[in-house]
């Protein structure tokens, strides 16, 4: 035990007086930590840029864009939807939105179309995503708006008709009273008694014996006498009867005039409850949209890729470029120059006529050659994985673009290599940079995700040059022209690099 | 010709920030010499060295060579001169003539020399069959070799060698040694070597320069550097019978001799005149019937000149090798 804490002691002395060992150890991952962390202790997105075109902007679609525009959000107007697409493609902005001319919630045919650059698969969806919640804020007010009239029309006529409840009552109570009585009229009429009470045929037999008799006898005078008296009763009746009939008559008139005046109030009912529904039905006409999908999604959109949408790995294929360039670039470049430095040899270099420039563009392109190779390989396997054909014109234009931005990385792990002498704080230093510089750019997360400041300083980060210039070459094929300002940028770096690795290595001198 | 000054070296002096490793030094190495420079450790050898081949630049001086100073003309020093370093400077993972296409190119050797060259080098250095070996699996002697074909691939006129016997065994140092005096007969070039194996110097060296405490104490042939010394001459003598006693005191005697010792089966004889003395002892040998066995005359070594004429300064130097530790930085 004795001898491992002797063993471990002597490794810490050994570290603490190393000092560029002690400085990448110990503070290293702490700066990585601390800056990751001042930049992603964040959720939100920053300074998105929507591009908007329209041919003729309303009110609708004005508030649309005042609803867009936030603290994430910068909206700018274009003039024409082909450039408002290109800026998309160019990485100026990052969502174009086509708005039909006039948009109108009742206009049918045009949704508003969003053309996103999907090939940025970590922040595509984030805008969709952003952009969807953004649009659905001012659909649902649309919504709730036009969901408001409507309940307000229900509203007033359900009011209106509440009001009108107790004359319908009085109107049903009237026609059951005029029902019953109209029943009662029948029971009536049917009570009426029309029998007379004798048989006519019998008084005129008897008239046929009076008058076949003529004789007037006894019998005769008492025949004559009965049918009197019969006939008196018969009279009678028929008083009476005809008394009834009157007291019906009277009685007939006067439920029908009754009901004549029910049915007239029952008429001006009716005649309100008409001009109630008339009004009800004229507050629905005036309801303009009354199609359900309208109503619940008022603004319809569309997400459109500026590219014909490919696989993932077509997409993230300029990352990967990139990151196989950062990782093997610094590596390869940190490695070659640790070991020309151990190498005995690295005196005698110096000591030869021989100017230190070319050794440095001698080392410089020995990295060159091999990250091409292994990029070349990696270009082969890709098409014949994906039986992609590239055109020559691509092909070139990416050689250029990679030649730029290995150079750059290749120059990165030189320096480091020039300035660390162990090739384990080399190695240390190199994972530090390359980690750093993976970080802070689009592969992990995008660097929309960084607050402004920070992201206005990893803009010009070689990673996120060397990305952008990749997919303008290899997924919008894009001319080098189109590309000329991170290229030159690249190439700046190339140049500075250069200058500082030169500078450097005639310090190493001292060294040897 | 060996006594035409080929290098003059005028009132160097270089500090590292405040350590002055060398002050005022100022030499004159004639053409076609083997110029050794001794020191102890940290004496300001190897500095002086990687100023003359261009490495170092000096505070203040000039070395003067053809008449041009070569600190305002570094790009003629590369070219003129050669150097092989203590450790060998070559990749190890090339092979021996891969190193020496390499490193001829570096001095702007023309491809079709180089090819008639590298042969010629590798017959010289004795490693044409091992031309197509990686320089790491060479034998120490062999690596030693490389190097210095190394440094003679541009054909310079000045060859300098940092210890080149250093870590060497005692065949394999004789083999080098043997093949710097090759070298410089064949090629004719100068060289200026530094060790501190100072009895190989005495053999390999014409003139040698003492450094210490960052000046040069003394330069000279080794015979100067002997005669400057004030130690005597030793005569070794071995008598059959071994009794030296009674002669001694006899011998002790003579004019000639300044003291006289014994040591196991042996007198030894200090003297200033070593041949007079050795015939008087002889005669008083042969007088005394005694039958002679051995008898060895030996001068100072350069080894008892350099401590001499560095003793004095012992303490100084073991603080000034301490401020040279000190001064030694780096990651």
């Amino acid at each position: 035990m004795l001898k491992i804490a002797r063993v471990i002691l002597k490794d810490f002395k050994l570290l603490i007086r190393s000092r560029s060992s002690a400085v990448v150890v110990l503070l290293g991952p702490l700066l990585l930590m601390l800056l990751v962390g001042l930049a992603f202790n964040t959720s939100n997105l920053f300074d998105i840029k929507v591009a908007t075109y329209s041919s003729a902007y309303n009110e609708l679609s004005d508030s649309l864009i005042a609803n867009l525009e936030d603290n994430s959000y910068k909206v700018f107007k274009i003039d024409n939807e082909q450039e408002c697409i290109n800026s998309v493609e160019r990485g100026r902005n990052h969502v174009c939105a086509v708005i039909p001319g006039d948009l109108d919630v009742q206009n049918t045919e045009g949704a508003i179309v969003f053309y996103v650059d999907k090939t940025r698969v970590n922040i595509a969806g984030a805008i969709i995503n952003s952009l969807s919640t953004k649009i659905s804020l001012k659909s649902s007010e649309i919504s709730t708006s036009l969901t408001n009239t409507l309940l307000t029309s229900l509203n007033d006529a359900s009011v209106k008709l509440n009001e009108k409840k107790d004359a319908i009552r009085n109107l049903t109570s009237n026609l059951v009273t005029t029902e019953n009585r109209l029943i009662s009229l029948e029971s009536s009429t049917g009570e009426l008694n029309t029998s007379y009470g004798v048989n006519i045929s019998d008084y005129g037999d008897q008239l046929d014996d009076i008058k076949s008799g003529n004789n007037l006898t006894g019998d005769t005078a008492e025949d004559i006498s009965k049918f009197a008296s019969s006939f008196k009763g018969l009279l009678r009746n028929l008083e009476d009867r005809f008394d009834e009939i009157q007291d019906f008559k009277d009685t007939t008139n006067t439920e029908v005039s009754s009901i004549k005046s029910v049915i007239s109030s029952d008429k001006e009912i009716i005649t309100e409850v008409e001009k109630i529904i008339l009004e009800i039905t004229e507050d629905i006409d005036k309801i303009e949209i009354k199609d359900v999908s309208k109503i619940v999604n008022p603004i319809t959109t569309e997400i459109k890729p500026i590219v014909a949408e490919k696989t993932h790995l077509g997409n993230t294929f300029p990352s990967l470029l990139v990151l196989v360039l950062l990782f093997s670039g610094i590596l390869l470049g940190s490695t070659m120059i640790i070991n020309e430095k151990s190498s005995p040899a690295y005196f005698r270099n110096f000591i030869t006529p021989t100017k230190d420039v070319v050794f440095v563009i001698g080392n410089y392109f020995s990295n060159l050659i091999i990250l091409l190779l292994q990029l070349t390989v990696i270009f082969v396997v890709m098409m014949i994985i994906t039986k992609a054909v590239i055109e020559y014109q691509v092909i070139s234009n990416l050689y250029v673009a990679l030649f730029l931005i290995a150079s750059v990385f290749i120059l990165i792990g030189t320096l480091i290599g020039y300035i660390f002498k162990s090739s384990e704080t080399a190695n240390l230093a190199s994972m530090s940079a390359s980690a750093i510089l993976l970080f802070f750019s689009n592969t992990i997360l995008p660097i929309e995700t960084l607050p402004t400041g920070i992201r206005q300083i990893v803009q010009y980060s070689p990673f996120v040059l060397g990305e952008n210039v990749l997919r303008k070459i290899l997924i919008f094929n894009e001319s080098l022209a189109e590309a000329i300002i991170p290229l030159s940028i690249l190439l700046g770096y190339v140049i500075v690099l250069f200058v500082i690795v030169y500078v450097l290595r005639k310090g190493t001198k001292r060294r040897v | 010709m060996a006594n035409i000054p080929f290098i003059q070296i005028q009132g160097i002096r270089k500090s590292f920030g405040k350590n002055v490793v060398l002050d005022n030094i100022a030499l004159d190495i004639p053409y076609g010499e083997i110029y050794g420079i001794i020191g102890k450790s940290g004496s300001g050898k190897t500095t002086l060295l990687n100023i003359l081949i261009g490495f170092y630049k000096p505070n203040n001086g000039a070395i003067i060579f053809q008449s041009r100073n070569l600190l305002k003309d570094l790009m003629n020093v590369k070219q003129q001169f050669g150097f092989a370093s203590q450790s060998g400077s070559f990749y190890g993972k090339l092979t021996v003539k891969e190193n020496l296409q390499y490193f001829g190119k570096m001095y702007n050797v023309p491809e079709n020399i180089l090819e008639e060259r590298i042969p010629r080098l590798l017959k010289l250095v004795s490693l044409t069959d091992a031309q197509d070996t990686q320089g790491r699996r060479l034998s120490s002697g062999m690596k030693k070799r490389l190097d210095i074909a190394c440094s003679l691939i541009h054909d310079p006129k000045v060859l300098i060698l940092d210890e080149p016997t250093e870590d060497l065994d005692i065949v394999l140092r004789r083999d080098i040694n043997d093949l710097l005096r090759k070298i410089n007969k064949e090629k004719n070039v100068t060289m200026i070597i530094t060790s501190h194996l100072l009895h190989e110097m005495e053999d390999v060296c014409g003139r040698i320069a003492i450094l210490n405490q960052s000046k040069i104490i003394k330069d000279g042939t080794v015979d100067e550097l002997r005669d400057s010394t004030s130690k005597s001459v030793e005569v070794i003598l071995k008598t059959e019978d071994q009794k030296y006693e009674q002669d001694v005191k006899s011998i002790n005697a003579f004019n000639e001799v300044k003291d006289v010792k014994i040591a196991r089966d042996k007198m030894y004889i200090s003297s200033d005149n070593p041949l007079d003395a050795l015939q008087d002892v002889i005669k008083l040998l042969n007088t005394r019937k005694k039958k002679i066995l051995e008898i060895k005359i030996n001068r100072p070594s350069l080894a008892d000149v350099f401590e001499e004429l560095t003793k004095d300064k012992v303490k100084k130097e073991v603080e000034y090798v301490k401020d040279s530790k000190s001064n030694i930085k780096g990651f």
